[in-house]
């Protein structure tokens, strides 16, 4: 009988402790009708005076011309922009900023390192970076050592991880050259050594992945052992993820070019690309390799005593899809844009230079179906400008992740 | 063989002939060269038909503004250039005042120690690189040892400064003044010592000078004055402003409470927090260097987001100014650096100033901020800083306006004279100027 009761009473228990925990459950997310004066679609142009319908945390539909009388359909609340801009959230394919601690330099080569475990949602830099309009960051280990293991594709919103949660693995990190020559002494201080250690561990990785398709396709009686070290390999090797490699100049590039792509048959994007690496342009484009140039903009070129805009002698070399990065925190995460603009004080055209950081961007990471412009069905990652993002007078007003607000200057102070 | 030394007679004496007409034909054509280019720069130049941002008043569509030897005669609406003034074309381009860079390091200087004059250097590649971007007169202090991106060293106490034209090419254009200002580093440990020993000093400095004025006043030999208390004397002699660069609000109030003590004028470097106590800045006539953007290469996550009761760097000018604080946006940071990170150097202050517009600030005000404003903290608003009869001919032609980050100095002109133009120069030749390709 005491039993019995003690029994009910836990239950009853259990069930209080419990209510919280289902009230706490979003109801389902607001919807929203977003008016502005500009909307810049970026695939489709710039609609004049359009609306962003947004429902379920996805853009619903577009409605380019709304006319004076237009009202919201029943349910969706009005924010009504004015004049101002309305743009997609930008795409950062180069950060260190969502946890810390990113190089771990005992072995020169870590696949089994994942930034995933170290993000740390809410945390002020993210904030800050919603304040430059970046909506999506990937989020990847440091360049300390030759591969710095795995980086997480997040949302800078959210009110945990796995709201934040885009994708992971993003992509794996190698470092080809420069910063790792840091530790000095050991194998792996010169580039002979590097490559060496590069190629050996995608080898591995790529016998590993081979002797697993092998088991699942039914071409081999042995069972492959798991090697959760190599794991992430698989993926890798079946291009379901990038490599994003920090790679700058030509002598470096021709090494991704050769080593990465040729040999491994990786997918390959170049996340630095600075110094003299623009001069491989025609060799990268026809590989169909996107370059994210970055945090350099500019070279100062001894021998012609000029300045070369990074950016834009790609652009003009052949990658049409040319974006930049800001490798935060080297510049601030919020100041992503401002390295477009400054791709575009250098030489590059405008349209390509917003394009480069939003729709090419997630086309790099293979989350063009999902980010990276205003169309129906995408994510509802949606920035208010005061106008045209790129010039430096002009701020955020607002920023949308995943259809909720996430920062609004209406409510709280400008940040950026 | 016997024609052989007659020979060579003869040619030697055609030789010898030929190089003396070589050397007194291509001497006289120099020194002809020399003194119609001078003849040429000391003429009278118009610009025509620019918008013309004079700074020191509105905005002057279809403008004119013509200068004679160096100093600005005329600014006006549709005015005809005077006879024989080289004309600048100005339609569908933007004229405004040189920027003035309040503080920069290495600047046009090949020195890092003793007087600046000695050490100018007018081929500086920084030097025509600053230029080129617009900037005309900076306050030069030496590069530190160390300097890293953008050679951002601390400006420490008792630091050399003067104030230098980039009149590029051309040593004799380029000092205005020397020192340009005094430079004082607050103590940061063992404060009370260290504040006591202060004043002392100060107190000191006061004796000395009232020795100093009696035995001028008595003829009589003066006092010797010792190096430690130099620069204490300096700041109480007020011939130019004392920066200051307060970590806090605490060490602000004790900086203004120095200035009213002893008498001498004050200008902030980067007060961190002053915001706050702006107001009271602007009724102390206490100017402000402040920056738009904040520290970069942060990794610190719970670091500022700048929400409630922050104020974000990039609101910082907007806030002073509104306050009534005398306000010049420093560059992101004071030297210029080749590695490539962009916009954030000294160099790119028209970008510092945008991101300023950005804080709240109006084009009008970030403009001043960068111009006249400087000049005015230096001591040197009577010559520099806007486009006014009078003052000195340091003016920009722009491809579009100052603040546009599109937009490219074409032509720059110091003293009257044209030391930058964009066709000439192969700094930007490989940018292009319109992006329609």
């Amino acid at each position: 009988m005491i039993r019995s009761r003690n029994t009910v009473i836990l239950l009853l228990a259990l069930s209080v402790c419990a209510l919280p925990l289902c009230r706490g459950e979003e109801p389902t997310a607001p919807k929203w009708a977003i008016r502005g004066g500009k909307v810049v679609t970026v695939t489709k142009g710039t609609l004049e005076g359009a609306v962003v319908l947004v429902s379920g945390g996805r853009i619903e539909k577009l409605v380019a011309a709304p006319g004076p009388g237009w009202k919201p359909p029943a349910g969706y609340k009005l924010i009504d922009a004015g004049e101002r801009w309305i743009v997609p959230g930008f795409v950062e394919l180069h950060s260190h900023i969502a946890g810390g601690d990113l190089n771990d330099m005992v072995y020169p080569v870590n696949p089994g390192f994942r930034t995933l475990d170290n993000i740390m949602p809410r945390n002020a830099l993210l904030k800050r970076a919603q304040a430059g309009g970046v909506t999506t960051a990937l989020f990847i280990p440091g360049s300390g050592t030759n591969m710095g293991g795995f980086g997480t594709l997040i949302k800078t919103a959210g009110k945990d991880l796995s709201e934040m949660l885009v994708r992971f693995p993003g992509a794996l990190k190698i470092a080809q050259g420069g910063n790792p020559e840091r530790r000095g002494g050991d194998i792996g201080y010169s580039r002979l050594g590097m490559n060496w250690l590069i190629r050996n561990a995608l080898k591995e990785g790529k016998l590993y992945t081979e002797a697993w398709d092998a088991w699942e396709a039914d071409k081999t009686k042995k069972k492959p052992l798991r090697n959760p070290r190599l794991e992430m390999f698989r993926g890798l090797f079946h291009k379901e993820y990038p490599v994003v490699v920090h790679t700058q100049g030509y002598h470096l590039i021709l090494s991704t070019l050769r080593i990465l792509h040729d040999e491994m048959g990786l997918w390959v994007v170049i996340d630095h690309g600075t110094f003299d690496g623009f001069e491989l342009a025609s060799e990268v484009a026809k590989r169909g390799i996107q370059v994210m140039n970055g945090p350099r903009e500019f070279r100062w070129d001894n021998r012609r005593g000029g300045f070369r805009g990074l950016a834009y002698e790609w652009y003009r070399g052949g990658i049409k899809t040319i974006g930049v990065n800001t490798d935060s925190p080297v510049v601030p995460a919020e100041e992503l844009i401002h390295q477009a603009s400054m791709a575009v004080r250098f030489g590059l055209k405008e349209d390509v230079a917003l394009a480069g950081i939003t729709i090419h961007a997630a086309r790099a990471l293979g989350m063009e179906k999902r980010l990276g412009s205003l169309e129906a069905g995408k994510d509802a990652d949606i920035v208010i400008w005061t106008g045209d993002p790129l010039d430096p007078r002009q701020s955020v007003v607002l920023t949308m992740v995943n259809g909720k607000i996430a920062y609004d200057t209406s409510k709280e102070p400008q940040r950026f | 063989m016997s024609m052989k030394p007659r020979a060579f007679r003869v040619m030697n004496f055609l030789a010898a002939f030929s190089l003396a007409m070589f050397f007194s034909s291509a001497v006289g054509s120099q020194e002809k060269k020399d003194k119609e280019e001078e003849k040429k720069k000391s003429s009278v130049h118009a610009v025509v038909g620019a918008t013309v941002l004079p700074v020191s008043g509105p905005m002057v569509r279809r403008g004119t503004v013509t200068w004679k030897d160096g100093k600005i005669l005329e600014v006006g609406a549709e005015l005809d250039p005077p006879e024989g003034a080289e004309v600048h074309k100005g339609k569908g381009l933007y004229v405004c005042p040189g920027f003035v860079s309040v503080v920069s390091m290495g600047v046009g200087i090949a020195t890092s120690s003793g007087n600046i004059r000695n050490g100018l250097d007018p081929w500086d590649r920084e030097l025509a690189i600053a230029l080129a971007s617009g900037i005309t007169t900076v306050q030069a202090l030496p590069a530190p040892f160390f300097g890293g991106f953008g050679q951002d060293g601390p400006l420490s106490g008792g630091a050399n400064s003067a104030i230098i034209k980039l009149t590029r090419g051309d040593l004799g254009g380029m000092l205005v003044r020397e020192p340009a200002m005094n430079y004082f580093s607050l103590p940061t440990r063992q404060l009370e010592l260290n504040y006591f020993l202060m004043r002392e000093r100060f107190n000191q400095a006061k004796k000395y000078l009232a020795g100093r004025a009696e035995a001028r006043a008595k003829k009589a030999k003066e006092p010797k004055l010792s190096s430690s208390l130099k620069l204490y004397v300096a700041v109480l002699e007020n011939t130019r402003p004392t920066v200051f660069s307060p970590a806090n609000n605490h060490e602000v109030k004790i900086v203004l409470s120095l200035s009213k003590e002893y008498g001498f004028d004050v200008v902030l470097n980067e007060p961190k927090d002053a915001w706050m106590m702006a107001a009271e800045l602007a009724a102390g006539n206490v100017p402000v260097l402040v920056k738009s953007r904040g520290r970069d290469f942060d990794f610190n996550t719970t670091g500022p987001v700048f929400e409630k009761g922050q104020m974000a760097p990039v609101r910082r000018p907007a806030a002073f100014a509104r306050a009534g604080c005398l306000v010049s946006i420093l560059p992101y940071r004071r030297g210029i650096s080749l590695s490539g990170l962009a916009g954030r150097v000294v160099a790119t202050v028209d970008v510092d100033a945008a991101f300023a517009v950005r804080g709240g600030m109006s084009n009008e005000d970030a403009l001043e901020a960068i111009t006249l404003n400087p000049a005015r903290i230096l001591r040197v608003d009577d010559r520099l800083g806007s486009i006014e009869k009078g003052k000195d001919a340091d003016l920009l032609i722009l491809s579009g306006h100052p603040l546009d980050y599109r937009s490219f100095v074409l032509k720059a002109f110091i003293n009257g004279k044209l030391y930058y133009e964009r066709d000439k120069s192969r700094i930007f030749r490989e940018v292009p100027l319109t992006r329609d390709k």
